[in-house]
């Protein structure tokens, strides 16, 4: 080790910004991230494969059935991965995770709530000549938006407050 | 709280990641602490503790802000 090495890694960037952007976790930039990838990757090709063979008419029907069920316990070894990821990150870097996570699905939950709070007084009536509140965005009754788009944006959301608690602390 | 971190690993010739590698957490983790960007844990400054042989206290300064003279 020399002293140009030091300085060196001290100027690096403190953070993988683009890898948490679009991963929603520290990619490959801590040890406990890269065998989490690792073995995600496992789990997506298992599920991947299972998916493609259990249409194939080829196989016969129980191996069919086997993959079919496959196809789920891939998801859960996918979970499993990443809760295992979560208990080896170091302190850090699991608060981090948290807070970003506390935000983000705290920030939805509100947003849910209010969306389906409008769309009860679209149910219910608003008062008279107010017009729906449906028909003020644009929409219909009782369906003013769909819950689970608010779920689709949770993991985009919370991979950017990770990006912006890692700035924070860079 | 204040720390001499960042000194004690340039007097050994170590970069954060043989730091990080030595007490088993990231470089990111060392680099936040050295800023003063992140207050370590208990264990977390007992193992630097160690690892630089040093007391706790020589490594780490509280200044309580509320603290009046």
């Amino acid at each position: 080790m020399n002293d140009k090495r030091v300085e060196s890694d001290d100027d690096r960037p403190s953070w993988p910004y683009l890898e948490m952007l679009v991963f929603g976790s520290f990619g490959s930039g801590t040890p406990a991230g890269r065998s989490a990838r690792h073995r995600g990757y496992v789990w997506l090709a298992a599920f991947a494969v299972s998916a493609m063979a259990v249409g194939s008419t080829s196989l016969p029907w129980a191996a069919r059935v086997m993959l079919a069920v496959a196809m789920p316990m891939a998801w859960v070894g996918f979970g499993w991965s990443s809760a295992r990821h979560f208990s080896e990150m170091d302190e850090l870097t699991r608060l981090m995770h948290l807070e970003a996570t506390a935000f983000a699905y705290s920030a939805v939950v509100v947003v849910a709530i209010i969306w389906y709070a409008l769309g009860v007084l679209d149910v219910f009536g608003t008062p008279p000549g107010a017009g729906t509140v449906a028909t003020l965005v644009g929409g219909r009754a009782r369906s003013v938006l769909p819950l689970f788009v608010l779920f689709v944006v949770v993991e985009p959301i919370r991979a950017l407050a990770l990006v912006l608690l890692a700035r924070a602390r860079r | 709280m204040k720390n001499c971190l960042r000194l004690l690993r340039s007097e050994r010739r170590w970069s954060q990641s043989d730091l990080a590698e030595r007490i088993g957490v990231s470089r990111q983790t060392i680099n936040a602490i050295e800023n003063d960007r992140y207050d370590p844990s208990l264990p977390l400054a007992f193992r630097m503790s160690v690892v630089f042989e040093r007391p706790i206290e020589q490594l780490f300064e509280y200044h309580n802000e509320d603290q009046r003279d």
